[in-house]
């Protein structure tokens, strides 16, 4: 009866958990790091603008220009 | 946003580019693009989801935190920092990217 | 290394006017030379004023200092003078700088300053560019005598500022207009500056 216990429940679960513990996989919503976005390519994005235009990355930068985006908290706050 | 403005004769020269991103609306970004002076686009992205993407949006937190990254014309990421902008370590690495394109 | 925004940190200086702000005497990388003159980050040298004024390390890393003098008396007053590398604006135009800078200079004391005068003066060989304005906190019962000058190194602005606070009714003091002449006549660079070498 034991040994039934610890086929059907505990091992499967010990693989589960050792599978969590070792996985590169990040826990939901971990963001990434500054460092670890080095390397990684740029998601495709389109946002509008205070310039009444919608910024497109791909259409405008990319293949284009270097870009710098700087990313902060709120409009009227020290950035 | 005032040292990316100071700053944007540089950009131009190693062909780069520059925005701000943030969640407030199109409205709010107009005044304070006005406000600032700035003559670059900042940003408005409301859903958050790109500072999701460039980790910038701290679980629980509905503003974005502050960080600046630099993605080369290639798409790549090169360059990623947190806090306010470091414009020396900035033009540091454009310089490095447009000599990599260009030569010294 | 993070950096602090010379603009936030020279407003903790400028802020307090007549209020009871000591000095901070942060450690900062500086030596004095044989002949008195101070070398600061072997970046700048300078003839440092004569005391009370006493000098302020903004924070380190950063490329700007000051000098503050505390006037004794009811209420405690202060003047400051100091040497920005990255002034308040964004413009390379000297008269459009200066607009630039007195709308963010002293922003957060309050102030209310009367049309600076300006005139072209000299600096470094190069032309640059001197203003004078009054501002006033009748809230507070202040005024604050400032004088900028706006100077070129390489193809960028730097500035030079000093601030003198008086109660409303208060007297300025002259002769510290001369002791921020002769600083600024006695300032040199050392080595280009980062921008330079880009």
């Amino acid at each position: 009866m034991a040994t039934d216990l610890w086929h059907r429940r505990l091992v499967p679960g010990l693989v589960v958990l050792c599978a969590l513990l070792f996985s590169p996989v990040k826990a939901p919503g971990a963001q990434p790091s500054a460092e670890e976005l080095i390397g990684t390519s740029v998601p495709i994005f389109a946002l509008a603008s205070s310039q009444n235009t919608l910024v497109d990355y791909q259409q405008d930068y990319y293949g284009k220009h270097h870009l710098i985006l700087t990313f902060f908290p709120a409009a009227f706050t020290p950035v | 946003m005032e040292g990316h403005q100071r700053n944007l004769y540089l950009y131009d020269r190693f062909n780069a580019r520059v925005a701000g991103v943030s969640r407030d609306d199109v409205t709010t970004l107009q005044y304070f693009a006005a406000k600032l002076g700035v003559t670059f686009p900042l940003l408005s992205n409301v859903s958050g989801y790109l500072g999701l993407d460039f980790g910038a949006l701290a679980p629980g937190r509905p503003f974005f935190s502050r960080r600046t990254v630099i993605i080369d014309r290639k798409g790549v990421i090169r360059y990623a920092r947190d806090g306010s902008p470091d414009f020396h370590e900035i033009l540091t690495v454009l310089k490095k990217l447009h000599e990599e394109e260009d030569g010294p | 290394m993070r950096r602090f925004p010379i603009a936030l940190l020279l407003f903790v200086i400028m802020l307090p006017g007549c209020a009871t702000m000591t000095a901070k005497q942060a450690h900062s990388p500086y030596r004095i030379a044989a002949d008195g003159d101070i070398v600061w980050r072997g970046e700048y040298r300078f003839s440092p004023p004569p005391k009370p004024w006493l000098l302020v390390s903004l924070d380190e890393g950063d490329t700007a200092f000051a000098y503050l003098k505390v006037v004794s008396g009811e209420p405690l007053c202060q003047s400051t003078f100091a040497y920005s590398e990255e002034p308040f604006g964004v413009s390379r135009n000297l008269r459009q700088r200066m607009k630039e800078f007195y709308r963010r200079f002293l922003w957060a004391g309050r102030v209310t300053f009367d049309p600076p005068r300006t005139r072209p003066v000299t600096v470094f060989g190069r032309e640059a560019l001197e203003a004078t304005s009054l501002g006033r906190d009748p809230a507070r019962g202040e005024k604050v005598w400032t004088k900028v000058i706006l100077a070129r190194r390489g193809e960028r602005l730097v500035a030079f500022f000093m601030t003198q606070w008086q109660p409303t009714n208060g007297t300025f003091d002259r002769d510290e207009e001369k002791i921020f002449q002769r600083f600024i006549d006695s300032f040199r660079f050392l080595k280009p500056s980062f921008y330079q070498t880009l």
